[in-house]
């Protein structure tokens, strides 16, 4: 099942002279459950097709749709709740809240959605997570790989259709990110959670079901992994 | 564990902890000082009121002409709380009047004016009674102490006495003969209308009580006598009915449509209109009030202040948690809900900063009166705190739009933060737009390297710097124009620098000068007793004796010519008593004030300052008017007339040339641009044919005891109650505290008003640092030395103040010049430019800044470069 559909995707940076083109014409689907790594060289556009993937960045041109909705067209107010319901994003700096403990950084989408706690859910991810005994610290206390296993936790809080992780590992030594890396992977499979993931690590890639390759803008490899 | 989103809010004011306590300091300062004002004012107002209730006495209107089948209607109206009847009973000869009296107004006795009251009249009205009793029948009366002479031998209270009633009837010019209706308030003026008394009746009165005088001034004709009024038969036509509302709102509308239903007209209400006034029945009059627009001036820059305290510590604790919002925009918050967040925590700061700064405020203000108190200040003994739940109001919702206000642009720009800042990962400093900033040589050679970058941080970011220096602008501008408010207000309420000695005897009434004056000399610690008079008079001088300056200032005076001399009009015939000539000596520029040699030759003394005013200038000048030589000849008279009679023109030699002469403004220049001549008593006596008109000064020495002359003084009140006398002594020990009451409520004021500056500068100096922690240390980390770390702050610091100072000393200084505009029109005196505050609050910003810089950036410098480099918030 199709859940993310992009069409002619741009977007450019500048005008005239300057004028970067960091998406390019980019057409691509992600169905339900898939895990697509996207990798390629810096400033190649991989964290900006991220971005647009989930609403946190508007296109120059072209469409993204996720669940059969073209995000694009929503509201500012719209695309914050789209958001915040369907995409969890996972950041290489993890972006927690400093001033909430790691219960409420990870429950932060359903607070503010003011919806009512799936605890059982949640109890469960915590302790998929490892978190159990860290549930009441605040984010300073943790260590990086704490810290980003809180950021998946946030991520998968809301069940959204796709969670986007930009480069989650890179801040983290080896034995952290493969620790990462396979709670993303149990946690897409227990969940059917689609999982688009940036990454310069090839071993990573290499665990995906697909492989995108990205320069300068385009994609110039796109190819499943069985 | 949160329940809701919007719970984060207690979560960042709790981490935030100084910034939080910093704003909610700031919230209660102005919820104080707005609290304080309006406080201030009530109470004034409501002094006010008493005093008018005092000497007006408790009611809202009065109904005259009254039938008494109306009476009911008025006094039973559902609008009406209180009410009291009173009705004329005509009036009483004294006696006749002498031939001397009538001459000034025809009226052929001495009257008094018979009125009887009911019990709550008398309770409404601020009659008081020095000895016996208030009337409670009709047959019993209270005379007036000064009444008493009048009859052949002094009642005392429990004394009967028969008074003829009866009608004063005023004939008119055209022949008509009218009844004066013995209003309230007085009746008809008298001056030539015929007048002749009808005798109706005589009663006899039991005196029950003796009354204070008012008419001090003893030449009245009238004297008001309090009788008694029997309420059960009332069914004379014309009852005047004092009336109270239960609610003095729309008391006018009230009074009106009473009248209107009983068949009376507007005519027949009179309103006790300070009282209406006072409780803002007629409120565009007191908006006139050059009292009320300061009131508002000041409300304004304290809600102005306040506000730019307050946007600028929620501004950067907005700018301080960009990352933080585009964080939560990125996990899908809407901008409402960020919005949301922000004015939760405007809220909460109101919530906990609003009461406390209610509290604070009538707290300060207790405090104050309780120092004032300490001092036995007069005008605080009926002045009582009076927390009106107005103010409070008032003053709170000021606080939540203060809040409010400060916080919505803030608010504004949290809610449009993107979500793609906190996913690219910046702190909030990476997003501010650099700008690229040309190299100093001159700044570079001055400063150094440090001065360099200095520079360059200063101008990279204009909205910081702009935001840096307004907040510093405020406050000096709000210092600036506090502390000329205070000297204004000084300058007001100043003691005028007349040397008016320590007492006055205005009046001798019939008691003997000469020997007061020998007694009063004899009195211990009497320095000088100085029996000044003054004549009017007209002089002749030759022409180019009055200084040009003068004749151009008073175009067309100086043109009149006798005799070839020039006339000056409105000049004055001074003397001090022969015994005082020497006391001018300090004064003399040039010749003599010798006594016996200025009798020997016929001499005078001329006085040569002379303040006019400058038309063209619209302003007062002191300049010297006449330029006298010694040996001049003056020609005086008391009158010129044109007969050109020159038996009226006595001839004088300037033998002495005065500074200025003694005592009050009247004695001291010459006034009215005519000419002040002083001399010996024997010359100013042949000089004026009419007789001199005399008043003592008594001078104290410095630190006398002012008791044996207090005492002296009363005593010959009693003895003659028409000798009447000023008390400088006990004025300017009042004048004295007014002053210090003034200081205190001022420079509390002033006070205040800088620690909100100072709460201003720290909040923004020490942000501006924190927020480039990183920065410092990467600065460091290449090498900057600790040492040259600071100067390079310090230097910043500098700058941000001078360029305040040159902003908030223009500013400042414009609204200083607003202010004495307003309070020009209460007294007038010259504006400058305030240069002693520009000097202060440039200091004292700059010292704060520095200060301010300080703190943070040792907090910077102890800790481990790494670890701040690394430091994501």
């Amino acid at each position: 099942m199709e859940v993310v559909r992009v069409e002619n995707l741009c977007k450019v940076y500048g005008t005239g002279e300057m004028k970067v083109k960091a998406v390019d014409n980019i057409n691509l689907t992600i169905n339900q459950g898939e895990f697509v790594a996207i990798v390629g060289p810096s400033g190649s556009g991989k964290s900006t097709l991220l971005h647009l993937l989930g609403g946190v960045d508007r296109p120059s041109s072209g469409k993204v749709i996720v669940d059969g909705v073209d995000i694009y067209s929503l509201s500012e107010e719209e695309l914050a709740i789209f958001r915040r319901r369907k995409v969890g994003f996972i950041f290489q700096f993890y972006n927690l809240v400093p001033v909430l403990d790691v219960e409420e950084n990870i429950l932060l989408p359903l607070l503010l959605d003011n919806k009512k706690l799936d605890r059982k859910y949640i109890d469960e991810l915590i302790s998929i997570l490892g978190l159990n005994e860290r549930k009441d610290h605040l984010p300073n206390e943790l260590s990086g790989g704490q810290q980003q296993r809180v950021s998946i936790g946030r991520a998968l809080a809301y069940s959204p259709s796709i969670v986007l992780a930009d480069e989650p590992t890179g801040n983290l030594d080896s034995q952290n990110s493969k620790e990462i890396i396979d709670l993303l992977k149990l946690s897409v499979q227990k969940y059917n959670q689609t999982l688009v993931l940036i990454t310069h690590d090839l071993d990573i890639a290499s665990q995906a079901d697909r492989i995108i390759t990205i320069e300068d803008g385009s994609i110039v490899k796109d190819e499943k992994i069985s | 564990m949160i329940k809701n989103y919007k719970q984060i809010t207690y979560r960042y004011l709790k981490v935030q902890k100084k910034r939080t306590i910093l704003t909610i300091i700031g919230i209660i300062l102005s919820v104080a000082l707005i609290t304080a004002i309006g406080t201030m004012a009530i109470s004034m107002r409501d002094a006010a009121i008493k005093d008018v209730i005092k000497r007006m006495g408790d009611y809202h209107a009065i109904f005259t002409d009254v039938p008494s089948d109306k009476i009911d209607k008025i006094t039973k109206n559902v609008e009406v709380e209180k009410s009291g009847i009173t009705k004329p009973d005509g009036y009483a000869p004294l006696r006749e009047t002498t031939e001397e009296e009538r001459e000034s107004l025809p009226i052929p006795y001495k009257y008094l004016r018979v009125r009887g009251y009911d019990k709550e009249t008398l309770d409404i009205l601020p009659y008081k009674i020095k000895e016996g009793r208030l009337p409670i029948s009709s047959d019993e009366i209270v005379l007036e102490k000064l009444v008493l002479e009048y009859f052949p031998k002094k009642p005392k209270v429990g004394d009967k006495i028969v008074l003829s009633l009866g009608k004063r009837i005023i004939k008119e010019p055209d022949g008509k003969e009218t009844v004066d209706p013995q209003s309230v308030d007085g009746g008809f003026i008298y001056s030539d209308i015929e007048e002749r008394f009808e005798k109706e009746k005589e009663k006899e009165y039991t005196v029950v009580g003796i009354a204070d005088s008012d008419n001090v001034w003893e030449d009245g004709y009238m004297y008001d006598t309090i009788v008694g009024l029997d309420k059960k038969d009332l069914k004379d036509n014309s009852y005047d009915i004092y009336v109270r509302f239960s609610s003095i709102n729309k008391a006018r509308n009230k009074a009106e449509k009473i009248a209107k239903n009983i068949g009376l007209t507007e005519g027949n209400i009179q309103y006790n209109d300070d009282l209406l006034e006072l409780s803002a029945q007629s409120a565009s009059k007191s908006l006139n009030n050059a009292l009320v627009k300061i009131l508002i001036f000041i409300i304004t820059l304290v809600i102005v202040a306040t506000v730019a305290v307050i946007y600028n510590s929620f501004n950067i604790s907005i700018l301080e948690r960009i990352s933080q919002f585009g964080l939560l925009r990125s996990v899908g918050s809407t901008p409402k809900q960020i919005r949301n967040m922000v004015f939760k925590e405007a809220t909460i700061l109101g919530v906990i900063g609003i009461p406390v700064g209610l509290f604070c405020g009538v707290l300060a203000m207790r405090i104050v009166l309780y120092i004032i108190s300490l001092i036995k200040f007069d005008f605080v003994a009926d002045f009582e705190i009076v927390i009106s739940p107005v103010v409070l109001v008032i003053s709170s919702i000021l606080g939540l739009i203060t809040v409010y206000l400060s916080a919505y642009g803030p608010a504004r720009k949290a809610g449009k933060i993107s979500p793609l800042d906190a996913v690219r990962n910046t702190g909030g400093f990476k997003k501010e737009t650099f700008k690229k900033v040309k190299s100093s040589k001159l700044i570079r050679k001055l400063f150094g390297m440090e001065g360099e970058l200095a520079y360059k941080n200063l101008r990279r970011n204009r909205k910081r710097f702009t935001i840096t220096v307004f907040s510093m602008v405020i406050s000096m501008v709000l210092f600036i124009s506090f502390s000329s408010f205070s000297k204004y207000m000084f300058r007001i309420g100043a003691v005028s620098d007349d040397e008016m000695g320590n007492f006055l005897i205005y009046s001798p009434g019939n008691l003997d000068l000469d020997s007061m004056y020998k007694e009063l000399k004899n009195i211990e610690d009497v320095k000088r007793v100085y029996k000044a008079s003054t004549s009017y008079a007209d002089a002749l001088v030759k022409n180019d004796v009055i200084s040009p300056k003068l004749k151009e200032l008073n175009e067309g005076l100086y043109d009149e010519k006798i005799q070839g001399s020039t006339v000056v009009y409105n000049s004055n015939i001074i003397t001090f008593g022969n015994d005082n000539m020497d006391a001018l000596k300090p004064y003399l520029k040039n010749g003599t004030v010798d006594a016996e040699k200025l009798n020997s030759e016929n001499g005078v003394l001329v006085v040569a300052t002379t303040p006019t005013y400058d038309e063209k200038n619209d302003k007062s000048v002191i300049i010297e008017g006449f330029k006298f030589k010694i040996g001049d000849k003056i020609l005086v008279s008391d009158h010129i007339d044109d007969t050109d009679n020159k038996d009226n023109l006595k001839e004088v030699k300037v033998m002495g040339i005065l500074e200025r002469g003694l005592l009050s403004n009247e004695y001291k220049y010459n006034l009215n641009d005519g000419l002040s001549i002083i001399s010996t008593e024997e010359i100013c006596e042949k000089l004026m044919d009419d007789g001199l008109d005399t008043q003592v000064y008594i001078e104290m020495e410095r630190d006398g005891n002012n008791k044996p002359v207090r005492k002296y003084l009363s005593g010959l009140k009693e003895k003659d109650l028409k000798f009447n006398y000023l008390d400088y002594s006990e004025q300017a020990e009042e004048d004295r505290k007014v002053n210090i009451v003034m200081n205190i409520f001022l420079y509390g004021f002033v006070a205040v008003i800088a620690l909100i500056s100072c709460v201003n500068i720290i909040n923004t100096i020490s942000t501006n640092l924190i927020l480039r922690t990183r920065e410092l240390a990467m600065i460091k980390a290449v090498g900057m030395a600790q040492k040259s770390v600071r100067k390079m702050v310090a230097l910043e610091s500098i700058y941000y103040g001078l360029m305040a100072t040159i902003y908030g000393g223009i500013i400042g200084t414009g609204l200083s010049y607003l202010l004495y505009r307003i309070v020009m029109r209460i007294r007038g005196f010259d504006w400058m430019i305030p240069w002693n505050s520009i000097f202060i609050s440039s200091i004292g910003a700059i010292v704060v800044a520095l200060i301010s810089a300080y703190i943070p950036l040792k907090r910077i410098n102890n800790g481990n470069i790494i670890d701040k480099i690394k430091m994501e918030e």
